[in-house]
């Protein structure tokens, strides 16, 4: 215990650090120095030292390095955003403290309740709504229609919905429930996946699919089941290769985007130089060109991490990911309840599917899907709602915690 | 049931963790494999960004000439024309519009190359970045020649030294003026950018028969003789020969380019081992090493007997860049090392030399050469290379006429590969002449000068 809490404050030192010299650089970069950027820097490293202290004090049993390497990937995603562009870097910052609240809160009511227990039918309702809404009332941004703008403030109503869907499926999976609720659930998931597909948000799709079906495996550990529903699944996605156009430009501009270049593959050939300019050290932050990437601050960050940091950099950010999926599925085997086990395994899978997806996409190891990279991605939702999942992995491992804890002085022993 | 979803937990945590190392192997394994080529496009803006931000760095030949500099800012091409046009597509332009030098060492003459850190320290001290020199390995004169002895036809010629696979020159024609683009900017032109010499895919017509009788040598089937009578009918059509060869042998058909030969042969070898041997001469491969990026040549295994002696001779779908042809003369003079085609000799970073070429092997098709060789030098001196022989010169050749599908007007696309048998001349050649008719009679006098050209340099 004592030795992970080192572990984290090094690494929260390392990521005030670098949070500081990274503004610090880009404050100089203009010639003369940027009072803006320089302030900002101090004030996000701020913002993440205070809320480390805060935390941990309130909840003495949170897994402090689960936090902060949360934070350090936030740090990067604002460093660059400081680099690209600054008024959505100040967004980003505004986006982190209301998470931040938002996590607070939500740390306290995972740690306060049981399983939600008949509230889960509203957030079902609550969860489709919110789709049904985009796909009625959305715009269309990069293909798919996924936003929604309600007065003035625009956000993406799946960012929400996809927190609501991990709580639900850990509710159903928890314990065998009647017929009725089963039904109910089954009936739920098929919709909101038809339509995410009708919205053609493919990554959400592919995101909703996959967690659902490994939290049933994990949930049931009905191997053959799982297995038919990855089949099934498969079939689907070849399926809508055939009938939806979309899927099919995807696919085409994965085998070869050089061809398709001054249209559909642009996008994924200026990744790919982005990613080889850097090389394996990358240009340093500033000096590369990740103004030529569209959406560089969102779905593309990554390319601009390895043009900037470098390749190595970026296998560094795809291990921190692993490290993070690993803490995950740790505090998962130890929490107290089954529902709390499938609570924090969803979260995790859902984290770590969404940082697979979009840097697999990027390298173009996968056809790309459009979604945003966890914690280091510009968007508010998507910011938020990351920042609610760890909320709620923190939430079990408070309980967890407060249970070993208790074990310890059942013993007669004492935690520091 | 608890410890069932435990369980459950960890066989999930290896997929992602299987998941995630494969991510991580596939990131190193791709932009070490194709990073390079990735960023040498000409549609890379970096390096157009480049260019106004960078003191980019000096062009030069072997010979230490200046191609193109910097001065005062300005990027300065040389003032003699045909010098600078016979360079045009191993230089590049200055807009990203053609693969020359430009676009492809962009990493050095930007200051690509240089890591972060002393990046960092030249933004920090307030230097100017500057880009490196870089030295090629083609010879302006050289160049000259080669581009003098195409005359006013479309084509294309390579040599290169066969040992290193250093690339002596490399012209195309028709060719283009870096220093006025006006006209290509604005969307017009034909194929003047175009470097047929390592992208332009040709019908390899009889030059490819050196590939059927590798695959003959390999096969042990050097024994076969035919009988020519002008013509031979497979699958119920007529494939006719230039001339009445009667009785002939391998090295016979090889001289005197016997179609009817090896027409007969490709049956007797088959296509599978014919591919097998197309395959190791890096037909149908996509190369990754070496300096530049050139087509990928075609031999397509048909099972058709007729397509199959087409195929045999050059013909059906045969396809071939001249740069790939002149490895393969080269390889063969080279006792079967195919080196990988260089163009960079140097990269010079002010004082020190930051790279310098060594050379890579692309191939080894064959174990042992020395029949193919001494065909190839019967060829030049018997038969129809007559034309390229040197005196006091040891050359082999192969000429080639090939015959352009759904084209019978036109004349024939003349071919001559070659090389000078020679431990202090080690060069090879391939000269290809659109439209201008016998390889004998049209690309092996151009090959003769051109070799002549680079022997009186010293090469």
């Amino acid at each position: 215990m004592i030795l992970e809490r080192r572990g984290a404050g090094a690494l929260l030192t390392f990521t005030v650090l670098f949070t500081l010299s990274a503004c610090g650089l880009l404050a100089f970069s203009g010639g003369a120095f940027d009072i803006g950027v320089a302030a900002y820097g101090l004030g996000a490293a701020l913002l993440l030292i205070l809320t480390y202290g805060i935390f941990s004090v309130v909840f003495r049993h949170i897994d402090r390095l689960t936090l902060v390497l949360c934070f350090f990937l936030v740090s990067i995603g604002l460093v660059l955003l400081v680099r690209l562009d600054m008024e959505v870097a100040l967004k980003q910052l505004i986006m982190l403290a209301i998470g931040i609240g938002l996590m607070f809160a939500t740390i306290a009511v995972i740690k306060a309740v049981k399983d939600f227990g008949k509230l889960n039918y509203v957030f079902m309702i609550a969860s489709f709504g919110l789709l049904a809404f985009a796909y009625l009332f959305g715009d269309a941004v990069g293909g798919a229609r996924n936003w929604v703008s309600i007065g003035g403030v625009s956000f993406q109503p799946s960012e929400i919905s996809k927190v609501l869907f991990v709580v639900i499926s850990a509710y159903f999976f928890a314990k065998k429930r009647h017929k009725f609720a089963s039904v109910m659930y089954a009936l739920y998931v098929g919709a909101c996946v038809i339509l995410l597909v009708l919205s053609n948000d493919l990554g959400a799709v592919l995101l909703y699919a996959a967690t659902f079906l490994i939290v049933f495996f994990a949930g049931t550990g009905r191997t053959g089941l799982t297995l038919l529903g990855v089949g099934v699944a498969g079939a689907g996605a070849v399926a809508s290769y055939y009938i939806v156009p979309h899927v099919k430009t995807r696919v085409m501009i994965w085998r070869d985007p050089w061809i398709y270049y001054h249209n559909q593959g642009y996008q994924i050939v200026q990744g790919l130089m982005a990613i080889a300019a850097g090389g394996a050290f990358g240009a340093g932050l500033g000096l590369g060109y990740p103004e030529a990437i569209p959406v560089n601050t969102s779905d593309y960050i990554y390319a601009v991490i390895c043009e900037e940091f470098g390749i190595i950099f970026g296998i560094i950010v795809i291990l921190l990911y692993l490290v993070f999926i690993v803490r995950g599925m740790i505090i998962a085997r130890n929490a107290t309840s089954r529902f709390d086990a499938l609570l924090v395994f969803g979260a995790t899978c859902m984290l770590s599917l969404q940082s697979f997806i979009i840097i697999a996409g990027v390298i173009k190891l996968i056809p790309l899907t459009g979604i945003t990279l966890p914690f280091i991605s510009a968007g508010g939702s998507s910011l938020i709602a990351c920042l609610v999942l760890v909320g709620i992995i923190e939430g079990v491992a408070v309980k967890n915690g407060k249970r070993d804890e208790k074990d310890v002085v059942d013993a007669g022993g004492e935690v520091i | 049931m608890k410890n069932v979803l435990r369980r459950n937990i960890n066989v999930l945590l290896v997929v992602f963790i299987i998941l995630f190392v494969a991510l991580i192997g596939y990131l190193w394994f791709v932009t070490s494999t194709y990073g390079e080529r990735w960023f040498v496009t000409p549609y890379n803006p970096r390096i157009q960004n480049m260019q106004t931000t960078v003191n980019a760095g000096d062009i030069y030949d072997r010979a230490g000439r200046a191609l193109l500099y910097t001065k005062g800012g300005e990027r300065e091409y040389i003032s003699d024309k045909g010098r600078r046009t016979a360079v045009s597509h191993i230089v590049g332009d200055g807009f990203g519009l053609t693969y020359g030098a430009q676009t492809n060492f962009a990493k050095y003459l930007y200051g690509f190359d240089k890591n972060a850190f002393s990046r960092i320290e030249d933004l920090v001290s307030g230097n100017e970045r500057q880009g490196s020199d870089i030295v090629l390995t083609i010879d302006a004169k050289l160049s000259e020649a080669a581009l003098d002895a195409l005359g006013d036809n479309r084509g294309a010629i390579v040599v290169m030294n066969y040992e290193t696979g250093e690339i002596l020159a490399s012209v195309s024609s028709p060719n283009f003026d870096p220093k006025d683009m006006s006209l290509f900017l604005d969307g017009g032109g034909e194929s003047e950018l175009v470097n047929r010499a390592f992208v332009g895919l040709y019908p390899p017509g009889s030059i490819f028969k050196l590939v059927t009788a590798a695959a003959m040598i390999e096969n042990d089937l050097t024994d076969f003789t035919a009988n020519c009578e002008g013509s031979v009918v497979i699958g119920g059509q007529e494939i006719a020969c230039w001339d009445v060869h009667g009785d002939i042998d391998l090295a016979g058909a090889i001289s005197h380019s016997c179609n009817v030969y090896f027409a007969k042969a490709a049956d007797v070898v088959g296509v599978r081992e014919i591919n097998e041997t197309a395959q190791a001469f890096l037909f149908n491969k996509q190369l990754l090493t070496g300096d530049v990026i050139m087509g990928t040549s075609v031999y397509e295994m048909t099972t058709d007997e007729t397509n199959a002696a087409w195929s045999a001779i050059g013909q059906y779908h045969d396809l071939i860049t001249p740069l790939h042809a002149c490895m393969i003369a080269a390889g063969i003079a080279n006792d079967g090392v195919m080196m990988a085609p260089k163009l960079l000799l140097e990269v010079v970073d002010g004082e020190t030399v930051t790279y310098t070429l060594k050379p890579t092997t692309a191939a080894t098709p064959m174990d042992d050469t020395s029949l193919l060789k001494q065909m190839m030098l019967d060829c030049v001196q018997n038969g129809t290379g007559s034309n390229a022989a040197i005196d006091g010169y040891i050359i082999g050749g192969k000429t080639g006429t090939a015959e352009i599908a759904g084209d019978e007007e036109n004349a024939e696309h003349a071919w001559f590969i070659g090389f000078v048998q020679d431990e202090q001349h080690p060069i090879a050649i391939a000269v290809i002449i659109e439209r201008a008719g016998s390889g004998g009679s049209n690309a092996a006098p151009a090959a003769r000068k051109v070799l002549a050209a680079a022997l009186d340099i010293g090469y």
